[in-house]
């Protein structure tokens, strides 16, 4: 077990871009994302007798793959635990909502369609984003994704298709743009 | 898959976008979307959508993390670590207790407050976290697992020792400046793998009313006496202090220059 901690340990700072990341796919403001990061590092740490590597002889890189999918584990709670923290409330109706776009100035083209494609995965239910988030962002396979979010492949897809259906139709024709 | 154009699934074309195809299905697509530009349109416009979130979001992991999370891989580590050794502590003290207070006295000199710190370690209610070997106090515990893992400034909520600041002194010895919860700061100096504690004295009541935690300007004098001492250069940066920790403290000879 002390020896599963040490390599956990090992592997945590290795992770922590891309949980980084992750976080700032389900929580927009990016401190309260790195708020999220953080306690999902306390609660790994918390955890980490819990933790158990994938397999005698795995290479650096699966072992990799079984560190990340079980912290974005940790931190899909952490999020559904805090979802209104870190959420806020949001409007469901996109454009009616003078919160959800708040560039103060526009003067970038780049940062307008960063917001624009921030806002519109904040429209997504959470269930969409946590989908499209790890696959479409992260790069997960489908069984990867599945895994992290526990629930079968098929609700994995059609969660997955769902989202992508909304995201096309809050984008519009700017997603067809640049 | 010969079906006509506008037949292919949705699902379908999302899986082959996604890379979730077996070859074989994967060829046939293939085929299909060499014959049908409807089709290729549908998987240009997936293409196009994936590909834009993750432009979206590449800058993140190319972001430097914050000190914050550094810290927290180290120091809430270090609290996991402890409760391990909180047990072996617990077992020890009764030795930890048991110098005399001619031991004692001997190393008196090289503390500020020396009968001040006999009577703290052999207090048997909170024993500091430092051990007593020829004459000199090293550093244990806790307190040892602080001053070796954590980051200067690491804001960590609960720990029962904060780092202030590292320094290097003119001999090229790394000290750095700590703060217990329990109501002292001091200076520890590396030697080999040990911390040696050359100064430790109590925290005045200012630093009650922020909690345990004191800034390096509200160091109590005799701990900020010992630091100007030792060095008249800058505290050591963040990044420095990382490099340090992985040399296990040791400046290479080339710095010390």
């Amino acid at each position: 077990v002390t020896e599963n901690v040490a390599l956990l340990r090992r592997m945590l700072p290795v992770v922590l871009p891309r949980l980084r990341r992750f976080a700032r796919t389900l929580a927009r403001d990016p401190h309260d994302a790195d708020d999220l990061a953080q306690s999902t590092i306390e609660r790994a740490l918390s955890r980490a007798q819990q933790w158990r590597p994938p397999a005698q002889a795995a290479t650096q890189e699966q072992t990799e793959v079984a560190v990340r999918s079980w912290l974005f584990g940790i931190m899909k709670n952490a999020w559904i635990d805090n979802r209104r923290a870190y959420g806020r409330e949001r409007s469901l109706f996109p454009g009616g909502d003078s919160h959800t776009i708040e560039a103060g100035d526009n003067s970038s083209a780049a940062l307008q369609e960063r917001l624009s494609l921030e806002a519109a995965m904040q429209h997504l239910p959470d269930e969409q984003r946590l989908a499209v988030a790890l696959v479409l962002v992260e790069g997960l396979s489908y069984q990867e994704a599945s895994d992290v979010l526990q629930i079968p492949q098929g609700t994995l897809t059609s969660r997955l298709y769902r989202g992508r259906e909304t995201l096309m139709r809050l984008l519009g024709d700017a997603g067809e743009s640049t | 898959m010969n079906d006509p154009a506008g037949t292919i699934s949705d699902e379908l074309v999302y899986a082959y976008v996604d890379g979730e195809l077996d070859a074989a299905t994967t060829a046939r697509f293939e085929a299909a979307l060499a014959r049908e530009p409807a089709l290729a349109t549908r998987v240009q416009q997936q293409k196009a959508l994936r590909a834009r979130l993750q432009s979206q979001f590449a800058h993140i992991v190319e972001e430097p993390v914050p000190q914050r999370l550094q810290s927290a891989l180290t120091a809430t580590a270090a609290t996991v670590v402890d409760l391990a050794s909180v047990r072996d502590k617990r077992e020890s003290k009764t030795v930890e207790r048991g110098w005399s207070w001619r031991e004692w006295g001997a190393m008196a000199a090289t503390l500020v407050i020396g009968t001040w710190v006999g009577t703290m370690i052999r207090n048997s209610d909170n024993p500091l976290p430092l051990t007593a070997h020829n004459g000199q106090l090293i550093a244990t515990g806790e307190l040892r697992t602080a001053l070796s893992e954590q980051l200067s400034g690491a804001d960590v909520a609960g720990a029962a020792v904060d780092i202030g600041l590292s320094i290097q002194t003119s001999g090229g010895q790394i000290c750095r400046s700590f703060t217990l919860a329990a109501g002292q700061a001091g200076l520890a100096c590396r030697r080999a793998d040990d911390w040696i504690v050359e100064v430790i004295s109590p925290t005045t009541a200012a630093g009650t009313g922020e909690g345990y935690r004191l800034a390096a300007t509200t160091l109590p004098e005799p701990v900020r006496l010992a630091l100007e001492a030792r060095t008249t250069g800058e505290p050591l940066t963040p990044a420095a202090e990382t490099a340090l920790k992985q040399s296990g403290w040791h400046a290479s000879p080339a710095s010390t220059d």
